[in-house]
């Protein structure tokens, strides 16, 4: 096969290959080339002759094999079609080359997310080292930039000495996106180990060091998602430093040619995701603690567990160290790795609790005793899920009673005040008994089915409390404003309802002590539609403080809100605009109120059509909430969507809002109505940018979760199906929108049949019948179903 | 190991769309307990797979620009296995597979394009499939390295291996090491070997072929069937 004619006589082999090349060449005489060609590729050029003569002598056949393929090796002897496929992993950019605002120095890594370089940034005067990430043509460079700015301030909230910081980023010229990250010297953490030849304790007082700043991140609630040795390195004083924190998540945006949520979701790497990164469900803190378990059982065996290989097993096998692994610690990386995210150490903090306990010889609580254990695990699981879910509602709850004292102090400044603080206690005590004392911080993304579960355990202790009238109504009207934020507008009512007429019993329906608990009541009228009944309890509610003057300018603007919210219009803006001048005073003692004031009054100017004054209104309230509630705060959210909402281009708004979405989904889970208006929103900005089918899917989403919420009739509900019905009209899919716009009158046809809108929707529905009796004149369109 | 098949031909499509995912998981615990036929089913679930979401990145992109095997079989998995859990093994026969079956997504690619050129049929393959990534010199190199890979994978089965993993499957040298569990140092020692024996033969083939027309037998020459997952 192979044309040997214009080769020069050789002398026999003693042992002669083939002439036909590595056809009759065996595994060894491969090896034995493979060897030859490395040796020799080794060698300075001038050196191979001398050292092939002598490996090769007599063996003529195989020294020229050595000598074509060492002309072979090297750049020049790349053939094309390795430069397309192999030559993004073959080319570095030369030293020199200037991305953003950094010079590269040289290549250091490749990964699977792109290229790593030493690069030095020079602003001005100071130039510094840094990790310069290029990340792979394909990740779409918008998305990646508007979720990076979106993200940058939470990421710029972390400040601790492990956690390595994202410095910038951006795309070169040819869209390819950036991250800057401040450079670190170190080895990852697996390596540092062997080099080192650490033993087990000293492994796992790394581990430890590890745990402590994974936990500082979640306590900010940024989860990293994509904890493995590449991404933790020690430097030379065993320090451990985290990179990439919150880079996963940038990253796992939507690809440019648009995969499923799944895809959205998938983790970086598949070895490494935990179980429920793989089912595409959301990511929590519990996933990076199965990060932590699959990286502890690497320090302590030197490899990964084996996964489990169906849904009944509770986790991954552990493999067997070269060493008998010690039960206890078997144990605790096991727990750190089971299968169900609420079986695993409820945080990295208790991970490295555990580890901490081994090193001092005390007994773990993830014991290995199997009996004992099996009930343990029953007990952890719940453990596990009531402290996650039990700090979330704390949180809402510690709002909810915190302003309830500010407004009562205010209010009853004087003999009560005492009386006030004792109940407030009181109700923080019984919210600390019946969710049980934890860390605030712990698994703050908490499970939201747990936390139902936790709200409806408090009502049921509320109602126990016939004895104490006073507390109970307090603890109905906090544990009411959580579910009325929940969205569950229901529970919410009959709460704040039942509050509400406690405290009128008790102190009589003119003293202005009533206000707030009517205030939220009105609250949840309004958002179960009852409009007139809202509207009567704020006018009232209004009245009561303006017969008290002196009274709390607080509670005032929330009713001035409040009612905003119900009469819209006019009378809203003015309603707004007093409660900003009211509130204005108190902006540095309370910045979250005065907050809400200004997002009431954006709101209501952007409805009114003045978007530029919406704008201001918001960045400041937007800048207030996050100092006080963090970038990813429910109210904080709010208004980060309505500043999306205003961006020009649809395409950078519907990235925004996908990444509020997500956002939502993850703290809210799906039946939310903040997650039903980010679907809107996104389908509003996915419309625009003429991506039509799949606006339609996303109102669809919207009014489902409406509809779920609160019944189809309701408004939120309606505007979203009249959205998809658009949508339909707009890709012709005329059958189908007539079916929604039939839904949509039959929906009308209650509350909403006389004004302007139902109207609108009746010409609309009529012009489209028109259209559609033209085509089924051409009888391409199938006669509607009736809907 | 290697056996002929036409390779023209390609893998009848797999059945339905939605059920994949959940086959994909089914069909690798039979390629694993080695059921006849399983492997032929994987293979063209991915074959499927792996061309549609390479004809859709040569669309998007701008001719000359690298196809990127790591981000299609990554993606490729991500669609097809992503929301299963997949055990190690799973995982590693898939990848196998992969690699294997971009090696003749693109050995087809290469042929269409060549049979184009010729001015043959061209209903196998839309033109516009072919056109914007693959040079013809390029296509004519894929052609004989897939020759002389199948004679490499005779000879020493792990170095071909490793080359069809780096290249077809884009995976990197350490992963393929921990995959065929071998030290670092004899992948690194074999990619190199291997990287430089099929340039030459490749060069030595097109050399043959320019100075003897038609060259191989009218070019459809063997592709090898899918290996099975490493044994070794």
């Amino acid at each position: 096969m192979l044309d040997r004619e214009d080769e020069p006589p050789v002398p026999a082999d003693p042992a002669p290959l083939d002439p036909a090349g590595l056809d009759a060449l065996g595994a060894e005489d491969w090896d034995r080339l493979a060897e030859l060609f490395a040796a020799a590729a080794a060698l300075p050029a001038g050196e191979r002759e001398l050292y092939l003569d002598a490996e090769c002598a007599g063996r003529a056949a195989l020294r020229r094999e050595v000598d074509e393929m060492l002309r072979s090796s090297g750049d020049e002897g790349a053939l094309e079609i390795e430069d397309h496929l192999l030559r993004w992993d073959e080319t570095a950019l030369p030293p020199g080359y200037r991305i953003g605002p950094c010079r590269l120095v040289r290549p250091m890594a490749r990964g699977g997310m792109g290229e790593v370089y030493l690069g030095e940034r020079t602003d001005g005067s100071y130039s510094q080292q840094v990790a310069v990430k290029l990340l792979r043509p394909g990740l779409e460079a918008t998305g990646m930039l508007d979720r990076f700015r979106l993200e940058r301030d939470v990421l710029a909230r972390l400040s601790h000495p492990s956690v390595v910081p994202l410095l910038d980023g951006g795309a070169t010229p040819e869209g390819r996106p950036y991250l800057v990250l401040q450079y670190v010297e170190g080895l990852p953490i697996t390596e540092f180990c062997t080099e080192r030849r650490l033993g087990r304790r000293a492994r796992l007082r790394l581990f430890i060091k590890l745990c402590r700043a994974v936990q500082y991140a979640h306590s900010h609630l940024i989860v990293h998602r994509d904890l493995k040795p590449s991404n933790i390195l020690v430097d030379e004083t065993a320090g451990v430093r985290l990179l990439d924190f919150g880079i996963a998540k940038l990253l796992a945006g939507r690809p440019a040619d648009g995969a499923t949520l799944a895809a959205e979701r998938a983790p970086m790497t598949p070895d490494r995701a935990a179980p429920e990164q793989l089912r595409g469900e959301p990511v929590t803190t519990a996933t990076d603690v199965w990060a932590l378990g699959l990286l502890l059982c690497e320090l302590l065996t030197g490899r990964l567990p084996t996964r489990a290989t169906s849904a009944a097993a509770s986790g991954p096998t552990l493999p067997a160290a070269p060493e008998p692994l010690d039960r206890d610690l078997a144990a605790i990386a096991g727990r750190a790795v089971r299968e169900r995210p609420d079986e695993r150490y409820a945080t990295a903090g208790e991970l490295a609790d555990d580890a901490e306990r081994w090193l001092d010889g005390k007994p773990v609580r993830a014991r290995p005793d199997s009996l004992a254990y099996r009930v343990r695990r029953f007990v952890g699981r719940h453990r596990a899920a009531v402290a996650s879910a039990a700090a979330a509602v704390l949180a809402l709850a510690a709002l909810a009673v915190v302003s309830t004292v500010q407004s009562a102090r205010a209010i009853r400044a004087g003999e009560h005040a005492a009386a006030e603080e004792r109940k407030a206690k009181a109700v923080v005590d019984l919210l600390l008994e019946t969710f049980g004392a934890t860390d605030p911080h712990a698994g703050a993304i908490g499970d939201s089915v747990s936390i139902g579960a936790l709200l409806d355990q408090g009502e049921a202790r509320a109602a126990d409390l016939d004895a104490q009238p006073e507390v109970q109504a307090a603890l109905r009207h906090a544990l009411g404003r959580i579910r009325l934020e929940r969205g569950n507008y229901e529970r919410a009512r009959e709460l704040l309802g039942a509050a509400r007429e406690a405290e009128i019993d008790r102190l009589g329906e003119s003293d202005p002590a009533t206000v707030p608990v009517r205030i939220n009541y009105a609250r949840s009228l309004h958002a179960s539609r009852l409009q007139a009944e809202a509207e009567r309890e704020l006018r009232a509610s209004l009245a009561v403080l303006a017969a008290s003057p002196g009274g709390d300018s607080e509670v005032e603007a929330a009713a001035l809100m409040a009612l905003a919210s119900v009469v819209h219009g006019e009378e809203g803006v003015r309603a707004l605009e007093r409660a900003v001048v009211l509130m204005r005073e108190r902006r540095d003692r309370d910045p979250v109120a005065y907050a809400d004031v200004l997002t009431g009054l954006a709101l209501m100017r952007r409805m009114t059509g003045n978007a530029n004054d919406a704008r201001a209104l918001y960045e400041e309230a937007l800048s207030l909430y996050v100092a006080a509630l963090g970038a990813e705060a429910p109210r904080t959210l709010v208004i980060r969507s309505e500043l999306v909402s205003l961006l020009e281009d649809p395409a950078e708004r519907a990235a925004g809002h996908r990444e509020l979405l997500e956002l939502r989904r993850r703290r809210f889970g799906d039946d939310n109505g903040a997650v039903a208006n980010s679907w809107n929103h996104l389908g509003l900005a996915l419309a625009d940018h003429g991506e039509l089918a799949e606006a339609e899917e996303a109102f669809g989403r919207a009014q489902a979760i409406w509809t779920r919420l609160g019944g189809p009739e309701h408004p939120m509900a309606i505007r979203a199906l009249h959205n998809r019905a658009l949508t339909l009209v707009e890709q012709e899919l005329l059958a189908e929108a007539d079916q929604a716009y039939a839904q949509l009158e039959e929906q009308l046809g209650g509350a909403h049949g006389a004004d302007g809108f139902a109207a609108a929707v009746r010409a609309e529905r009529a012009e489209l019948r028109a259209r559609l009796g033209g085509a089924a004149a051409g009888a391409t369109v199938p006669a509607p179903a009736h809907g | 190991m290697a056996t002929t098949s036409n390779g023209v031909g390609h893998p009848a499509p797999a059945g339905k769309g939605a059920g994949e995912a959940a086959a994909v998981g089914d069909t690798l615990a039979r390629v694993r307990r080695g059921e006849a036929g399983a492997l032929d089913r994987l293979t063209a679930l991915l074959y499927r797979e792996l061309r549609q979401l390479a004809s859709r990145r040569l669309r998007g992109e701008r001719a000359g620009h690298t196809l990127g095997t790591t981000a299609l079989v990554n993606e490729a998995y991500l669609r097809l296995a992503g929301q299963r859990k997949l055990t190690v093994d799973d995982r590693e026969a898939f990848l196998a597979a992969a690699s294997t079956t971009m090696r003749r997504v693109l050995i087809d690619y290469a042929r269409a394009r060549r049979r184009v050129k010729r001015g043959g049929d061209a209903v196998a393959v839309p033109i516009e499939e072919v056109a914007p990534f693959l040079s013809d010199r390029a296509c004519d190199e894929m052609i004989e390295l897939d020759q002389a890979l199948s004679r490499l994978e005779a000879a020493q089965p792990r170095a071909a291996r490793i080359f069809e993993q780096r290249v077809f499957g884009g995976r990197s040298l350490a992963e393929i090491a921990a995959a065929l569990a071998v030290s670092t140092k004899t992948v690194q020692r074999d990619w190199d070997a291997a990287r430089a024996w099929l340039r030459k033969e490749v060069r030595r083939g097109l050399d043959s072929s320019a100075g003897g027309g038609d060259g191989n037998g009218g070019g459809d020459g063997p592709t090898p069937e899918a290996p099975g997952p490493p044994e070794a």
